[in-house]
């Protein structure tokens, strides 16, 4: 298991502050959902390293610039919140409903919600369903290759659904930017 | 078995165990190492009643007492029966005039009060203070801004205010003397601060969330490993039976500052004293 702390993660804020993770999450006003089941380790993005490892290089990066803003969480059959800023690596099924409903916690007034995926959850219409109850939109990111955009409908379906937005990043090679662009720092 | 001059000696008991009010009568002749062993039950489970030439102690250690009668003293008690109604729950108004930090005692952790004439009579499991300050549902082990200020989760904002000020109170440096006076008036006011903002409570109750659900995943078990109450006294209205001399808490239903004309009592334990003290704030 990978225990490092990325720059600018919550974990790292409330170690320098000598706070709680509680504490540190008062300042946060992102939570990024990152699907981590097994298709997200195909072998297809930069460099030849997997989309997964694109993932976690771009969120490093983007807590680095966004210090205390960004609260991770991956999920596939299971929802972990990642603290360090490094999603857990999961692999298996893609419970995309589980995931909103564990997050759905953190929907408190001026949170935005970014969910991250490369294909299609397991069941659309509980997904839907649970997205229905959120107050604040959740927008999505399509990281599947374009050419073969499985899942990317039901993303914007997602979006549209809580009024968010929608994107793709090729097999999450420039997903730094992409979040970016749908991130507006409070 | 026969004496120097030929007669029948009848054996002679030297101990005797017997229940009285829900504890365990040991009256055995002084033995160094039986009293050593009595010792190395928790604190909170034994006491010497002088009067008697006694020692007290809990009825659940039933079963020691024999043993240890049987190995210091070669002589069988027989199986001690307690009776089941000893613990017969009460409620009371304790006047805890200072509280210490939970300490390890037998299969938990308690803490133990003093009463105003400075004996350590009143018994505080853990779970009890933890419930009290941290409600009912406890999402972590470390200490939450809420149990900073004494409150429940649940609180509202005239709840928070009202605990904000008597906090703030009992912890004023110039006037609490424990050591970490500075530090926790500090916390009290940054607590304060970001609960009675209702978004920033709002995110930090689902961060607290957050946290627990990384102990869940980890499938760890509750720290307790010496809690420390945010409050030192008051008059605690709690639930709880008698043992021992001693008030065992079951449940706090109640915790009200100690007041009198002379104003609101602040109990502290100075570092490095050997008791604490008291002052009268107006």
């Amino acid at each position: 298991m990978n225990t490092a702390i990325i720059p600018g993660s919550l974990g790292a804020l409330a170690k320098q502050e000598g706070k709680s993770l509680a504490e540190s999450f008062v300042n946060a006003d992102l939570i990024v959902i990152v699907d981590t089941s097994g298709s997200m380790s195909s072998n297809d993005s930069k460099n030849g390293k997997s989309r997964y490892e694109t993932a976690c290089e771009e969120l490093a990066a983007l807590q680095e610039n966004h210090p205390g803003k960004i609260a991770v969480l991956s999920f596939s059959n299971e929802v972990i919140f990642c603290p360090s800023g490094i999603p857990t690596n999961l692999g298996g099924g893609t419970d995309m409903a589980k995931a909103l409903q564990f997050a759905k916690i953190a929907d408190v007034p001026g949170m935005q919600f970014i969910l991250i995926s490369d294909g299609e959850p397991d069941d659309e219409t509980k997904t839907l369903q649970v997205a229905r109850t959120y107050q604040n939109k959740i927008s999505t990111i399509y990281v599947g290759p374009e050419e073969r955009p499985t899942g990317r409908d039901f993303l914007q379906r997602l979006a549209a659904a809580t009024g968010g937005q929608t994107i793709t990043v090729d097999r999450a090679r420039e997903l730094k930017a992409g979040i970016e662009k749908l991130y507006l720092p409070g | 078995m026969f004496d120097l001059f030929g007669n029948a000696v009848i054996a002679q008991t030297q101990c005797k165990v017997t229940e009285q009010n829900g504890a365990l009568v040991v009256q055995t002749p002084y033995n160094p190492q039986f009293v050593a062993l009595i010792k190395s039950l928790p604190a909170s489970a034994r006491r010497f009643d002088p009067g008697n030439k006694a020692w007290l102690v809990d009825t659940q250690y039933a079963k020691r007492v024999r043993d240890w009668v049987l190995q210091i003293y070669h002589e069988d008690i027989g199986t001690i029966i307690t009776s089941n109604n000893q613990q017969q729950l009460e409620i009371r108004v304790l006047d805890v005039w200072y509280l210490g930090r939970t300490k390890p005692a037998g299969d938990e952790y308690q803490a133990t009060g003093m009463n105003a004439r400075k004996e350590w009579v009143f018994i505080f499991p853990e779970s009890a203070l933890r419930n009290w300050f941290e409600g009912s549902v406890q999402y972590i082990n470390t200490t939450t801004l809420y149990s900073i200020l004494g409150i429940q989760r649940t609180a509202m904002d005239e709840d928070i205010k009202a605990a904000y000020r008597r906090m703030v109170k009992q912890w004023h440096p110039d006037v609490c003397k424990e050591p970490n006076a500075q530090d926790m008036f500090i916390r009290i006011k940054e607590a304060y601060e970001l609960l009675s903002n209702p978004t920033k409570r709002a995110r930090y109750d689902a961060g607290l969330v957050l946290e627990a659900s990384l102990q869940q995943n980890a499938d760890k078990l509750p720290d307790i490993t010496g809690y420390r109450a945010p409050l030192r006294c008051g008059y605690i209205l709690a639930e709880g039976y008698e043992c021992l001399g001693r008030f065992y808490v079951q449940k706090i239903l109640g915790w009200e500052d100690i007041t009198s004309e002379k104003g609101t009592l602040v109990a502290s334990w100075p570092a490095g004293a050997n008791k604490p003290v008291w002052q009268w704030i107006g």
